[in-house]
């Protein structure tokens, strides 16, 4: 059995217990989660950005690969096209498993609110999907003279790859509720940790595709995978001080209530998402160790978890700062939301909720987690039989 | 007609007795509270509150502002949440996916999303109990008011529109017990909750938001929001 069939059948298996998981859920509620009314949104939303990221990440670096002069990235572009859909599909898995009712998906057609920036999320999503089906499906069947075919769609690609993010980021920054949010700042942040993370993806599968012993053969394709994840990375943490400048010092309520939970509650996650960005681009920017295998896989997985802290860091603080937040006698008073949860004997209000993703959450993101691997397995053996090594 | 609502907090005495008619009248399951009263500032309602070297329980009766321009409604991908024809924001619960990001969107933390079957959490309080007007509330097409909302749906005050369809006031205003509640129209100018606005202070809930509450607290005293 060639590593491909392993991963497709770990994939399969993981897929089979998130649906389950669903069922499960679906059966009982969202109560089965540890999200309530004053934290609506959690791991799946988390998660639903996370793969947004991985899958822009990817059809970005397959259309560099045909426009913008990045020809060094060609042999990676069939990886990076796969990632793209790999990650489109479980976004969407994603998403699906946080809906309340799933079900009625098909009303978003029937009666669209065109002002919805979810909408416009879930047309992008629809069109990136075709986008990727149609870059996968051109590397897989290419001819030799097939140039011109992956140019036009790459030139698609590129602004599709660059607008879903951008919409997934105006999803949160269209919220005035939301100090946290709702800025410019925000949006910009919001693209750039999405590139690093989607561009670090692509980086992990191509090392793991090729193989340590290819490592010199795509040096260059590394290199500049690895510059683009450098830029992203350095601009995500500049962006992040410049958005935490307004609410430093800010008299505002709701901004000082940001501050003390950035860090104090969620210090950690804040500090060990700066840790794992720098150490990354501590490696990809030193030739030495950016030539090592083990040292750029290190960096690759640094930056996934990085990526993934950062979707979380982005809606706890905005979801335990309140909007109806009261100066009581010089005292901020967030005042109390009923959670919608109900347990004999204690409060169904709340001033703050310490989420922590339940562990039907966790096994349920093995649904998109699962149909992901499950596409990368098909998709990798393909490209192997096709001989796409070399282009 | 533009439905409104005024709320005298001088006259609010923190009882909570509107929390629970609203509570009892719309069938919310436990844990849901459409309609909050808390004594602001304490970590324990109905205890004092150090403001300025003074012992104070100033209240603080929050619910659906039923904004003229509703963030909810704007974020709602499938047109769930919409406003009739009196100004009240409304969901209709066949319509919504339960997406949650009209939840999300409210600044004022009114939506309430059914967790669980809400049928099944009302069962605790006595296997048949049954409470909460009976009837299906329909307008138009849209199922605005049932007495078991959906599992996966959000809900949220309606106005109490099995009532107000009718005439009559909405439940927390019929309840009050120190009549601080003022229901009405506040296109016109000789309603009462018109009149209240000119006569008193008045203050509406987080105005740089631009959301345009309809949801008016008067106070002489100038304690609260």
């Amino acid at each position: 059995m060639n590593n491909y069939r392993r991963i497709l059948l770990c994939g399969l298996a993981a897929f089979a217990i998130g649906v389950m998981a669903w069922v499960y859920q679906g059966m009982v509620g969202l109560n089965v989660t540890n999200l309530s009314n004053s934290f609506p949104w959690g791991n799946y939303v988390a998660s639903f950005e996370f793969f947004i990221g991985v899958a822009a990440g990817g059809l970005l670096v397959f259309s560099l690969a045909y426009v913008l002069k990045g020809n060094e990235l060609r042999p990676l572009a069939p990886i990076a096209a796969a990632t793209a859909l790999a990650g489109g599909v479980a976004a969407v898995l994603a998403i699906l498993s946080d809906m309340g009712m799933a079900s009625r998906l098909y009303r978003v057609l029937i009666t669209p609110n065109l002002m919805s920036p979810m909408l416009w999320e879930m047309m992008m999503v629809a069109i990136f999907l075709v986008v990727a089906v149609l870059a996968v499906f051109f590397q897989l069947t290419k001819k030799e003279n097939s140039e011109a075919l992956h140019k036009k769609v790459a030139y698609v690609a590129l602004p599709v790859s660059l607008t879903m993010p951008l919409i997934a980021a105006l999803l949160f920054a269209t919220q005035p509720s939301h100090d946290w949010w709702s800025s410019v700042m925000f949006v910009v942040d919001s693209m750039v940790a999405t590139f690093a993370l989607g561009g670090s993806v692509v980086f992990l599968f191509s090392l793991l595709y090729f193989g340590k012993k290819n490592m010199q053969e795509n040096e260059k394709a590394y290199t500049r995978i690895g510059r683009i994840v450098i830029i992203c990375l350095v601009a995500h943490l500049f962006v992040t001080l410049l958005e935490l400048l307004p609410f430093i010092g800010s008299q505002v309520p709701a901004n000082q209530q940001l501050i003390s939970l950035l860090f104090g509650k969620y210090g950690g996650l804040f500090v060990l998402e700066f840790i794992v960005s720098i150490g990354a681009i501590a490696i990809y920017g030193t030739k030495k160790y950016a030539g090592q295998f083990w040292f750029s896989f290190g960096a690759g997985i640094a930056v996934v978890l990085g990526g993934f802290v950062h979707r979380l860091l982005v809606l706890a603080p905005a979801f335990n700062t309140y909007g109806l937040t009261l100066d009581v006698g010089g005292n901020l008073w967030p005042y109390p939301i009923a959670t919608g949860t109900f347990t004999e004997g204690s409060s169904s209000f709340e001033t703050f909720w310490s989420y922590v993703p339940s562990f039907t959450e966790w096994v349920l993101m093995l649904l998109p987690v699962g149909a992901a691997l499950v596409l990368i397995g098909i998709l990798f053996n393909k490209i192997h039989e096709k001989g796409n090594k070399v282009l | 007609m533009r439905y409104g609502m005024v709320i005298d907090l001088d006259r609010c005495i923190g009882c909570q007795t509107c929390m629970v008619s609203c509570h009892m009248h719309n069938s919310q399951p436990p844990g849901t509270w459409w309609n909050r009263v808390f004594t602001q500032g304490a970590p324990t309602h109905q205890t004092a509150v150090d403001r300025k070297g003074e012992l104070r329980m100033d209240y603080l009766p929050v619910s659906c502002q039923m904004c003229d321009n509703p963030s909810c409604q704007k974020v709602c991908p499938t047109g769930a949440t919409y406003t009739n024809s009196h100004g009240v924001v409304l969901v209709d619960y066949d319509r919504c996916i339960g997406c949650r990001y009209c939840i999300v969107a409210c600044p004022y933390n009114v939506r309430q999303f059914n967790w669980k079957d809400p049928k099944k959490l009302k069962s605790i309080l006595g296997d048949g109990y049954e409470y909460g007007y009976p009837d299906d509330v329909v307008e138009g097409r849209r199922l605005i008011y049932t007495r078991h909302r959906p599992t996966g749906v959000v809900e949220k005050c309606t106005f109490c529109v099995q009532y107000t369809q009718e005439g009559e006031d909405p439940a927390c205003v019929q309840s009050c017990t120190g009549r601080a509640r003022f229901f009405g129209d506040f296109d016109n100018p000789d309603s009462k909750v018109s009149k209240l606005i000119q006569e008193k202070p008045m203050y509406r809930l987080l105005e740089a938001q631009n959301t345009q509450p309809k949801v008016y607290y008067v106070s002489v005293k100038k304690t609260a929001v």
